[in-house]
């Protein structure tokens, strides 16, 4: 896959396209959208639209306060 | 104004069902004699991501609820767990209902055409 390819394909918001909200009781959504080391991914990179990216980091700021997400993921090699 | 609210609890994973079951009813009453209490979800014992109180597992339970905001409902479950140490988390949140309209299914794109014009 080269890098033109990749350029022009427009990413769609997955919430957008499941019709749903981010929310922090769907542990396996959230996950998705969190880097391995825990951080929250990129607007850029996932193509999240901006409306469900504000509403997702709070997903995922509740979701770690109820320990089901790290704040920081440890023993990553 | 009367809001639809949750409150997420996490007890600790290492108490018996027994006790886990006593704690649950009490938060329970707690409920039905302040609020307009809906139901109770268990969604059981996970793993935390951390540790809590050097506790490895907790036992989550679900609880939904209406109330009027100017009660401050928050506060009140606050003060009724601050010095339960069965108990190692607590988040009440005013419940989102998730709408579908039908805009949010005609954005959908068509995929294959974009294939195409990438590849040329």
């Amino acid at each position: 896959m080269n890098k033109r390819y990749n350029s022009r394909l427009k990413k769609v918001c997955w919430f957008d396209q499941n019709a749903t909200t981010p929310d922090y009781k769907d542990q396996k959504v959230v996950e998705r959208f969190v880097t391995e080391r825990g951080k929250i991914v990129p607007r850029r990179l996932s193509g999240v639209c901006s409306k469900h990216q504000k509403k997702l980091a709070v997903a995922i700021k509740r979701a770690r306060y109820l320990a089901m997400l790290p704040f920081v993921a440890e023993n990553i090699r | 104004m009367k809001q639809n609210y949750e409150t997420v609890v996490i007890f600790d994973g290492a108490l018996s069902e027994d006790v886990i079951r006593k704690e649950n009813g009490k938060m329970e009453d707690f409920l039905k004699s302040n609020t307009e209490f809906e139901k109770t979800e268990v969604w059981g014992k996970r793993s935390l991501a951390y540790a809590i109180k050097k506790k490895k597992s907790g036992v989550y339970h679900l609880y939904t609820f209406q109330d009027q905001s100017e009660k401050n409902i928050a506060g009140k479950i606050e003060k009724f767990f601050k010095l339960n140490e069965t108990v190692l988390r607590y988040l009440t949140v005013i419940k989102e209902i998730p709408k579908i309209t039908e805009r949010k299914i005609r954005r959908m794109p068509v995929i294959e055409d974009a294939i195409v014009e990438g590849v040329e």
